[in-house]
This record gives structure tokens, C-alpha cells and sequence, in this order.
């Protein structure tokens, strides 16, 4: 094996680190959304930066349909909360986590 | 004349991004890059504070960080006399035209595209290297 193979293997196994991390980061995104549901209107901002670096970082590593919901949910995440913004975030975070968990899937995690 | 001559060889790249994977696969895709040694930092806060004793050739930085993000560690950087020259390239996500140009217009020498392929960044990276006009630097 030379040392891009070797790249490739290492960039395989963190792309397995990521798509697990990222499961794990779903509930606190779904505190997030409720924080703004409450009332919390600073929490977009942490949204949008979560779901960026979901985004950004997903498409590194070939999760494309998981890096195409993270960034409709940090494009919702933008402007000022209301209940339309409320109900966009929630059903892009759902969309999201059956991304994630499809992506689980086919790496044999559930 | 030979322009390569005059030109130094690239040697210290300072990274940043608050995302601990892509730190990882740019440490181990640069890593492949003979005789260049590649530190990283994970917010344009610490960047800042380790910018004297790294002193590198190129910075790398991420866009959106949270706290201190990269346009804001680039502004600070041009703001500081010790490393208001060194060049620095964003690599983001957001890479459509308009930003690409607000991001060169703030001072970046190049905009690498997220997602990147780590296979190639090594290239990219002196690529942009041997465009820069080293001697105004």
C-alpha cells in the first residue's frame, strides 16, 4: 500500500467518525430548534453555523444527500425567526436525520 | 532568468478550521507534500495567538468559524505588522462567485472550494504558491 492508499483508507475511516458525530449532533440541533421556538432568537445563528460544518463537511466525504439537507437548513436558518422559519427548520432537521440515518445504514450502523 | 529561482519554497502552512475532520485530512493531504510542515488550529482565535511562533509561509483558513471566523483572523492579520504579509487562502464551502470575490477583495490571494479533493490539495496549495509575487511579500 503506498501512502495514498494509505490517504485514501484514513480518509475512509474519519468519514466514518463524521457520519457517527453527526447522528450524535442531531439532538442538539433539535434543542437548538426549540430554544428558537422559545423564543431564543440567537440560536438560528448557532443552527446555521451546525448545519454549515454538517454541510461543508459531508461533502468532503461523499455524503452528498446528507451535505444537500444541511445546507437547506442552513439556508433557513437565515433571517429573523418566526413560525414559518420554525416549521422550515423542523422539517429540514427530519430531512436531515433520515439522510444521516440512510447513510448509517449503508455502512451497516444502525 | 528564471522566475523559480527567486522564488522561496514553500515550508510552514498554518490551517484552520473549527471542523476536527477536514483539520485531519488536510494535515494528512499536505502531509504528503515533501519537506512542508503543516500545523493546524481550531478557531482563528487560537490562530492568532500561535501566528508568532509558527511564523508559516501560508495560511489556510476557514470561513465560517464560530467566534473569531476567517475574514475576521484575515482583517486581524493585516492589521498586525508581523503577519500582515503572509498570504492567506480561504478554503470554504462557500465558494459562489460573489463570495469568491468578497473574500478576495478582503485580501485572500485564492479561494479553494469545499469539498476539495485531499488527493490534490498538496497541488493546489503550490500551485498558489508559485503565483504569488514574492517579491512584494
Amino acid at each position: 500500500m503506498d501512502e495514498r492508499d494509505e490517504l485514501q483508507q484514513k480518509i475512509a475511516d474519519i468519514a466514518g467518525r463524521y457520519i457517527q458525530r453527526t447522528a450524535g449532533e442531531l439532538a442538539g440541533l433539535r434543542e437548538l430548534i426549540a430554544k428558537v421556538s422559545g423564543g431564543n432568537t440567537t440560536a438560528v445563528k448557532d443552527i446555521e453555523q451546525l448545519a454549515h460544518k454538517i454541510y461543508g463537511s459531508g461533502s468532503m466525504f461523499g455524503f452528498d444527500a446528507v451535505s444537500e439537507q444541511a445546507r437547506e437548513l442552513e439556508l433557513a436558518a437565515r433571517g429573523t425567526p418566526d413560525m414559518q422559519m420554525i416549521e422550515n427548520l423542523q422539517r429540514h432537521a427530519d430531512a436531515l436525520e433520515s439522510q444521516v440515518q440512510a447513510a448509517l445504514r449503508a455502512r451497516g450502523v444502525r | 532568468m528564471t522566475p523559480a529561482t527567486n522564488r522561496p519554497q514553500l515550508k510552514a502552512v498554518l490551517y484552520v478550521d473549527d471542523e476536527p475532520d477536514i483539520r485531519e485530512i488536510v494535515q494528512l493531504s499536505l502531509g504528503l507534500v515533501a519537506g512542508l510542515n503543516v500545523e493546524v488550529c481550531d478557531s482563528g482565535e487560537r490562530a492568532l495567538q500561535r501566528l508568532p511562533d509558527i511564523t508559516p509561509d501560508l495560511v489556510l483558513l476557514d470561513v465560517m468559524m464560530p467566534g473569531t471566523d476567517g475574514p475576521t483572523t484575515l482583517q486581524r492579520m493585516r492589521a498586525d505588522p508581523r503577519f500582515a504579509n503572509i498570504p492567506v487562502v480561504f478554503v470554504t464551502a462557500k465558494a459562489m462567485p460573489a463570495e469568491v470575490a468578497r473574500f478576495r477583495e478582503l485580501g485572500a490571494v485564492a479561494v479553494i472550494a469545499k469539498p476539495f479533493d485531499p488527493m490534490q490539495l498538496g497541488q493546489q496549495i503550490q500551485v498558489i504558491w508559485e503565483g504569488l509575487d514574492h517579491g512584494r511579500a
